[in-house]
This record gives C-alpha cells, sequence and structure tokens, in this order.
C-alpha cells in the first residue's frame, strides 16, 4: 500500500515566493537588531552568559567581533531573496542565525527558533531553482515543477507554531483565569477609546479564547481553499492586533508573510509573472531533478516531522507543572503562555567561618539576565555554578582583614509569582545549589507549586 | 465561507460573554481606574511639592551658609548643621525620582553619594581648578561632603581658619541648589505633563520608569544604607566605613526618611497628608486588597522597628544589632511583595528587548 506518492509535483511558484519573503523578512530582523543597538547589549556587554545544555561551548566572539554574524546574516539574507549563490547564503544564514541564538538562553524567543528551523529546511530545498540569479546564471538546475512534499514541509513547520501553541492554551490559568492576557491587556487601560475595554475581566476571556481557537484551526482554515481568504484575514487582523497589544517584535510581519505558503500555486504563480514582467526577467531551459536526491529528502523530512512533533511533548516525561518547573517548556511553540516575575536572592556561605555574603545580581548580570534567570530554574543553578566559581578560592578584605574563602556553599532564596498569584517560594534557602546539578533530569529541589 | 464566517463570530461572542460580569463593589476602583490619574496626583501633590520642599531647604541651608561666614557665631553655625540636616532628609522625599530631569543630571548620584572620600575632599580644596562635575569626584560632594566639613570634630574652627575649604562649601552648596532648581523647574514647567499622561506599558513610559525606579530606590535603601554596613555582604562583619552618615549620626533616621517617602508614593499620600490615588489604589482596582494590606504591614513593621531604635546605626552596631537584623529581614521580606507581586500585576515591561511571554 502507498499512503504518498513522491512522483506527485506541483509547482515551484510558492516555495519561490515564500523564499523571497523569508529573505527580505530576516534581512529586516537582523537590521532592526543592528540598528536598535542590541548586538552590543545583548551579546558583547554581558559577563555572564546562560548556555543552553549541550551548546554551552558556544561562546560569543571577542568585541566588536560579534558584529560579524550579524553583517554575514544581511549579506546572506540577500541572497537568499535574490536567489544568489543560495545554497551557500542559506548555510552561512542558518549557521549564524543560530550560534548567535544558542549564546544566551536569555534571548531565547520562540520565532528565533522558528527562522532557524526555516533556514534549516531552505537548505535543502530548491526553493533558488526558478526566478534567481543562480537560475539566471545557470548555477542551478531550472525547475518549474518540484515534489509536492518540498512545500508540505513548509507548511508543516507553519502549522506547528500554530497548532502546538493552540494545545499550549488548553491549560486552566488560560481559559479559565484569562491569564496572563488579562494583567497584560489591563496594562492598556489608559489607551484612548479600548482602554475602557481592556481594564475588563471578559475582554480578556474574549482574547484567551478567540485566541485558542485560532490557533487550533487556523491552519486548517487557510488549507481549505473555500474558507481561505476570510481566514487569511483573520491571520492579517489577529497578528496586527497582537504586534500593537505586545512587544513582540518582528514576529506579527513573519506570520503574515510566510502563512502566504498556505496559498495555491497559482496564486504565486501570478504574483511571479507580475514580478517577472516587472523586472524584465527570463531564464532557459528546464531540467527534471533526480529521483533519488527526491527519496533522501523526503525520508529526511519524514525524521524531522516525527523530531517536530515529539519535542513538544517531551514535558509528559517530567513529572510536576510545566509552567512552574519549565522542564520541556521551550522549543515547544509555547508563545505568550505565562507571566513570570521572580526575585532570587543568593548567598555564599563560607564554610570556614560560616558567614555569608548576599550576592547582589546586578554585579555580574544584564537586568533582562536577571529578571530571566529569577524564573527559570536551568538558569537559576547556572548562575549558582557561574557564583560557585567565582567563589571558589578566593581571598576577601573586609575591615582590612583577610578572609580566604575555599569550597564556599551557593544558595538561594527565590521567590516566584506566576500569572498573577502571589509570590511562592521556588528554591529554599538551605540547599546548597553547588551541589547540584545542571542536567536534563526532573530537578527535585524545586519546592513544588501550590496553584 | 458563510457559515465558518458566522462560526468564528459565535465563537468570539460565546467567549466574550462566558463570564458575566461582575457587581463592582466600588466603582472607584475596579474598572475605572485610571493610571494617568495617579501619576498626575502623584506629580502634582507628591513629586512637585517634594522638589519644591528640597528647593527650599536648599536655599535656606545657602543663606544660613552665607550667615555663618559672615558672624562666625556658635549659634550661626548650629543653625546650618540643622539646616544641613533638614536638607538631607527632604532629598531622600524625592530621591526615588531618578529619571526624566533628574537622571540627566545624575541627580541621585551627585547628592547622595555615600560614604565621602575625605582625603579627596582635602586634595580638592588645594585645587582651585578642581572639577567637580567629575565621576571622579562623585564621592567628595553633595550632601556627605557637607556633612564631613560641618560635623567632623573641631569642625567650626577648622573651617573658619580655612579659606581654601570655605571656598570648596561654596562649590559644592552652589552645585546642588543649581541642580536642584535644574531638577524642580524641569518638572514644573514640561515634564510634569508629559510622565502623567506617559501611561504605557514600554520600559520608556513614566510609568514604567516610576516603578523600576521605585524598585531600585527600595533595594538600595535596603542595600546600601541598612545591608552592607552591617555585614550582609561580607560574612556578616559590620562594614562600619560604608556607614551612611558618621559625622552627623542620622543614618537611621535618613533611613526612615527614606522608607517613608516610599510608603508615602505606594499609598498616594500627598505632602500635605492626604491619602489619595496610589499603587495601593491600581492594586485594589486588580482585585489585589490582601497584596496591600501586606505591604502596607511591611512597611509598618519596619517603621516600628526603625522608632525603637536611635538615629545612629554605628551605636545600633554596637549595641543592638539583633534590632539591626530583624530590621533588615523586615526590608528583605517586603522586597518580593514589591518586586515581585506588584510588578507582576502592574503588567509593565522591565526591558524593551523583544518578547515572547516566556
Amino acid at each position: 500500500m502507498k499512503l504518498y506518492s513522491l512522483s506527485k509535483t506541483t509547482s515551484i511558484a510558492p516555495l519561490v515566493v515564500f523564499r523571497l519573503l523569508f529573505g527580505a523578512l530576516v534581512f529586516y530582523g537582523a537590521a532592526r537588531f543592528l540598528i536598535k543597538g542590541w548586538v552590543a547589549e545583548l551579546y558583547i556587554n554581558p559577563q555572564v552568559y546562560f548556555g543552553f545544555y549541550g551548546f554551552e561551548w558556544v561562546k560569543p566572539f571577542a568585541e566588536n567581533w560579534m558584529y560579524l554574524p550579524f553583517i554575514l546574516m544581511l549579506i546572506c539574507s540577500i541572497g537568499i531573496t535574490l536567489g544568489w549563490f543560495y545554497r551557500i547564503s542559506t548555510v552561512v544564514f542558518f549557521l549564524s542565525f543560530t550560534y548567535v541564538e544558542l549564546l544566551d538562553k536569555t534571548n531565547y524567543l520562540n520565532h528565533y527558533y522558528f527562522v532557524s528551523l526555516v533556514a534549516f529546511l531552505l537548505i535543502w530545498l530548491p526553493a533558488n531553482a526558478h526566478f534567481s540569479m543562480d537560475a539566471k546564471a545557470n548555477r542551478v538546475k531550472i525547475r518549474r515543477t518540484i515534489p509536492k512534499f518540498y512545500i508540505q514541509v513548509v507548511q508543516f513547520q507553519l502549522a506547528c507554531v500554530y497548532i502546538f501553541s493552540g494545545i499550549a492554551k488548553l491549560n486552566s490559568d488560560w481559559l479559565f483565569q484569562a491569564e496572563p492576557l488579562f494583567t497584560w491587556l489591563q496594562s492598556h487601560r489608559d489607551m484612548p477609546v479600548f482602554g475602557l475595554l481592556f481594564s475588563q475581566k471578559w475582554i480578556a476571556f474574549a482574547f484567551s479564547w478567540f485566541g485558542c481557537f485560532y490557533d487550533l484551526f487556523i491552519v486548517f482554515f487557510l488549507l481549505n481553499k473555500r474558507t481561505r481568504l476570510f481566514a487569511y484575514f483573520f491571520v492579517i487582523v489577529f497578528h496586527l492586533m497582537t504586534g500593537w497589544l505586545f512587544p513582540i517584535g518582528v514576529f506579527p510581519y513573519v506570520m503574515i508573510f510566510l502563512t502566504l505558503i498556505f496559498f495555491s500555486p497559482k496564486f504565486h504563480s501570478k504574483v511571479l509573472t507580475r514580478l517577472k514582467i516587472l523586472l524584465n526577467y527570463s531564464e532557459n531551459k528546464i531540467e527534471l531533478p533526480r529521483k533519488s536526491r527526491i527519496r533522501r529528502i523526503y525520508y529526511a523530512s519524514l525524521i524531522y516531522i516525527i523530531i517536530q512533533v515529539i519535542v513538544p511533548f517531551r514535558y509528559l516525561a517530567y513529572p510536576g507543572n510545566l509552567f512552574w518547573n519549565e522542564e520541556g517548556f521551550r522549543f515547544s511553540w509555547r508563545v505568550m503562555l505565562m507571566h513570570k516575575e521572580g526575585l532570587a536572592t543568593f548567598y555564599i556561605r563560607d564554610p570556614k567561618t560560616k558567614g555569608e555574603i548576599e550576592i547582589v545580581n546586578s554585579t555580574y548580570l544584564t537586568k533582562r539576565q536577571e529578571e530571566q534567570m529569577s524564573t527559570q530554574p536551568d538558569m537559576l543553578i547556572q548562575f549558582a555554578h557561574f557564583l560557585r566559581n567565582e567563589y571558589k578560592d578566593t581571598t576577601l578584605v573586609f575591615n582590612k582583614q583577610d578572609y580566604h574563602i575555599q569550597g564556599a556553599s551557593v544558595h538561594a532564596d527565590v521567590f516566584v509569582a506566576l500569572n498573577g498569584r502571589p509570590a511562592q517560594k521556588m528554591i529554599n534557602k538551605s540547599i546548597n545549589l553547588s551541589e547540584k546539578k545542571y542536567n536534563l533530569q526532573h530537578r527535585t529541589w524545586l519546592e513544588k507549586y501550590k496553584p | 465561507m458563510r457559515i465558518l464566517s458566522s462560526l468564528f463570530i459565535i465563537v468570539f461572542f460565546i467567549a466574550a460573554f462566558s463570564c458575566k460580569k461582575k457587581d463592582k463593589t466600588n466603582p472607584e476602583d475596579a474598572v475605572n481606574f485610571q493610571k494617568s490619574d495617579m501619576l498626575t496626583h502623584a506629580s502634582n501633590q507628591i513629586i512637585l511639592p517634594g522638589f519644591a520642599n528640597l528647593q527650599t531647604a536648599v536655599n535656606e541651608l545657602n543663606l544660613s551658609w552665607v550667615l555663618f561666614k559672615s558672624d562666625n557665631a556658635d549659634v550661626s553655625f548650629l543653625q546650618l548643621q540643622e539646616k544641613w540636616e533638614k536638607a538631607v532628609l527632604k532629598f531622600h522625599r524625592v530621591k526615588i525620582y531618578e529619571f526624566g530631569p533628574s537622571s540627566s543630571v545624575g541627580f541621585r548620584a551627585a547628592l547622595g553619594t555615600f560614604p565621602t572620600d575625605t582625603a579627596k575632599i582635602i586634595a580638592n580644596c588645594d585645587n582651585a581648578n578642581a572639577n567637580l562635575a567629575l565621576v571622579a569626584n562623585i564621592d567628595a560632594i553633595g550632601f556627605s561632603a557637607l556633612e564631613y566639613i560641618f560635623f567632623r570634630q573641631n569642625a567650626k574652627s577648622q573651617l573658619m581658619g580655612d579659606n581654601e575649604l570655605q571656598i570648596y562649601v561654596d562649590k559644592l552648596i552652589l552645585k546642588i541648589v543649581n541642580e536642584v532648581s535644574t531638577v524642580y523647574s524641569a518638572w514644573n514647567s514640561s515634564y510634569g505633563t508629559t510622565f502623567s499622561a506617559s501611561t504605557g506599558t514600554e520600559s520608556t513610559s513614566g510609568f514604567s520608569l516610576l516603578i523600576n525606579e521605585y524598585n531600585k530606590e527600595y533595594e538600595l535603601a535596603k542595600n546600601a544604607k541598612l545591608g552592607i554596613p552591617i555585614g550582609k555582604q561580607s560574612l556578616g562583619i559590620p562594614q562600619i566605613r560604608y556607614v551612611e552618615s558618621p559625622y552627623a549620626k542620622i543614618s537611621l533616621l535618613i533611613l526612615k526618611e527614606n522608607v517613608l517617602a516610599l510608603r508615602d508614593l505606594f499609598q498616594g499620600r500627598g505632602m500635605n497628608g492626604v491619602d489619595n490615588l496610589g499603587f495601593d489604589n491600581y492594586l485594589n482596582a486588580l482585585e489585589k486588597a490582601s497584596l496591600v494590606s501586606t505591604i502596607n504591614t511591611g512597611f509598618t513593621d519596619i517603621e516600628d522597628i526603625l522608632n525603637n531604635l536611635s538615629d545612629d546605626i554605628l551605636y545600633e552596631i554596637q549595641n543592638n544589632p539583633s534590632q539591626l537584623d530583624a530590621l533588615y529581614i523586615k526590608m528583605q521580606n517586603l522586597v518580593v511583595h514589591i518586586k515581585t507581586d506588584m510588578t507582576s500585576a502592574f503588567g509593565i515591561l522591565i526591558t524593551y528587548q523583544d518578547n515572547d511571554g516566556d
């Protein structure tokens, strides 16, 4: 029995338009990052970086060399859009972008992860095989059709973002407390005209339920030819509204433009025809790709899809509350899902004098790092280990007297408020964090969450 | 298509009305509460009068300095010391507002840096060209420098015989008078209105700045005025060197004024003593009345301990360390409620980077 025919082909147009838009969007994203001065703020100025588990060896370049990956991103994004040395552009873009994202989990955003994944997919997809400078210069085999699953893989990636974030919203805080939306919306209470609505609970409930419904089903409405235009109207309204209310940067535009991949090949062909006339573009012959390569990409895609479906559910392997423990939280399309505020006070305890040193976090961390670290258990333990190393073997002078500190233990008093609830204790001060391991196992030393 | 559009709309409205509106027991609070009203009140009744009072106080300080220079009388010197004390306390009423005009002057640091570097002060006296605006001189200027000159042993006789020192005091007072006047007039002329209307959630809005500086000021009070001197960052070994006001010996009086300023802003208590819109009313509007009472109790507890202590932390470090420890614990406990519970309820942003709420 054959479930899926690899010989099913479709126009390459949707993939080409996707390439044009993706390149332009990531160009805008990188330029915006540079113009706002975030390179220095996030990747040059900090003294400490919170690496991802298994990737702590990824370190920032020295000083202004950190601008290099961003400049590469700019160049490569132009390369992607123009289809100019497309393969190398996608590879270098993917590496530079992912390198930067791996440096510090403080700056983790789901849509950055999304950009990394899409860039990775584009490496393998022949999006430059038509309407590109590579095609024009005969650097690539020109194609008008491609296997249908090439488009479907990209559609799958977008569907992941929506559907998983919809599933993630099926929790009691979101549905029955309208949190965190109520907290966020009410903060706009002084806005002219709409302000009065935003301070009302029922509006937060309406937004929560509608948002959940939208995320769960929008993909299906986009896939269906009859509902597509109508659904796309909602895509635009939904993302513009969230972009207007919340500081989510380029994400709304990324989604508004990239969901066009759900539109018909005819639509995309029309777009390309217009562009070709506008740019007076023409290209040569058509060649068919080798079958074996398609088969390989097909099986690789299947593995990719399986991984993408499993990863967001890895949290099921951990006991306890997901929002509190954040074990298996990232890389799962949990967007705008919780509002956490924390206070983490660290102490160095000298085994000799039994005296304590209270740490002022801002001595080591940026404001944003401190804010993120105070609520995320894996960052708390990473910071504790950083402090352990700082005080491993050091001599301090107090009142002109030397104090040699060796093998100090690290303790922390941590309180976290989740989704508007009163703050509760996350880490008990009696626990010696310098002995606790940083790994992917369940963290038993965290206080249990009390709803 | 039509079926689906109606489906979308139906879902939207079911969602919209699935929760019944509650009876508003307190119409002043719940839905009608406006941040702009609260900010206007803070600006007009707390911040502006605070700066006006400080301006009066530093002008009086200047006058009594001029008087003392001319008559060198004991009574004038006593009055000078009193005026210094009054000005310092008024300063601690407005030190919170380190944004807008204050932050461009570097107000908090210029007037309030301690401990003062006495050797630097003496060196600066000998150097007529010393630039007091330099960051390097931040610990040789402001109220702490004046305190050293006015309150050290034999302060009066040392001042009378030292022309260079008198010129240095002239410069210090003039700098303070100018800075206070700059900040006050900026608040009075346009910044006050800008501030009151700036109610957004972005990290640069007036409301976000106010909350962020509020948190910072509270932690400064807790750490710099109490924690560090009693040894919280030094293995429990008191750091006498970092005590505020070692000459006038009013460190705990200053701390108390600092805490009261923070409490009054929270409660929306104007300089005239009338309790109006404050953070507490906003929290009530968000149905967080229990947090309000927790924070109020926290402030009362801190005040109670401070009332039972003398004005001088040096004395208490020697004689009453356990009470200082108790005070520190009370202050530490309150941080959680202010920085975590209150700030999270307001839903403001601390930084201006992109965020997707995780």
